[in-house]
């Protein structure tokens, strides 16, 4: 070994190489999970997909590179914020605007429409709790 | 009147003001939808219920004072640690629950389905969002 080659932590090498980690194992969970599906064997395929999340999770904590920098994170944050601005929207306006049609008779929605506010409802539950996590937490 | 006393009622007396107009619109609308509700008028309560709405966001965007920085950063980090949570249990969730309906053990009723499919719609926004928002950087 030359006295000049280094065996530096290099941050944007160590960066990409856990991003590839993350996405291969993302992509590896789905082709699992749908080879499980394709052959008639569902719970393998969502055994191994469940083994990729564990090995997701798992790689995170063990892991010292971070696969996103702060900008991406900002972005992201910034991203949540406006779904969840427009989840209110659609909770606020379609909940009760659904719920007043159904009472006057007027159009039943199919039973997947209040699943699909219950979620956004249960979205905003997850927000309050988070909401006072951190609000204690600073 | 004295010359230290002011009519300016300063920022916080205004930010005070502006939250009380808001929570009060809010209760108003809540207020109006279920007693309209009750009273078999259901039209009626939906529309009253989406004016007080409207009055509460307007109050919301025409008003500087409601909402400082930290507050916009407090919402944002949490609007950020709610995606992930509600992501989580998704992912984790959803093909478990397609493999119990292919193995023919369990098919859940609609009502599960519409919540998959209403987790699944935000997190299409969400990626909406963020492309938007990587773009216009």
């Amino acid at each position: 070994m030359f006295e000049t080659e280094s065996t530096d932590h290099d941050p944007l090498a160590a960066r990409r190489r856990s991003r590839r980690v993350i996405w291969g194992l993302v992509a590896l969970g789905c082709l699992a999970y749908l080879a499980g599906i394709a052959l008639g064997l569902p719970f393998v395929g969502v055994g191994l997909y469940w083994l990729c999340c564990v090995a997701f999770v798992g790689y995170g904590f063990v892991t010292e590179a971070e696969p996103y920098d702060e900008r991406d994170q900002e972005i992201q944050a910034k991203a949540a914020g406006s779904t969840l601005g427009a989840a209110a929207f659609a909770l606020i306006a379609g909940g009760p605007g659904m719920a007043a049609l159904e009472a006057a008779n007027a159009y039943t929605a199919p039973g997947w429409f209040w699943g699909a506010m219950g979620a956004l409802a249960c979205l905003f539950g997850v927000f309050t709790v988070a909401m006072t996590y951190h609000q204690r937490s600073t | 009147m004295s010359l230290t006393s002011t009519d300016d009622p300063g920022p916080l007396a205004e930010r005070r003001r502006d939250r009380r107009l808001f929570g009060g619109l809010i209760a108003a609308a809540m207020f109006a939808f279920f007693t309209l509700d009750l009273m078999g008028r259901p039209i009626v309560a939906v529309a009253a219920y989406w004016t007080f709405v409207a009055g509460a966001i307007v109050v919301l965007y025409r008003s500087d004072v409601i909402m400082d920085e930290r507050d916009a950063a407090l919402e944002r980090i949490t609007s950020h640690r709610t995606i992930q949570v509600i992501g989580g249990g998704l992912l984790v969730l959803a093909p478990g629950i397609d493999a119990l309906a292919e193995a023919n053990v369990y098919d859940v009723p609609p009502l599960v389905d519409g919540v998959l499919f209403g987790w699944g719609a935000v997190f299409v926004v969400w990626g909406l969002a963020y492309g938007v928002t990587r773009l216009r950087r």
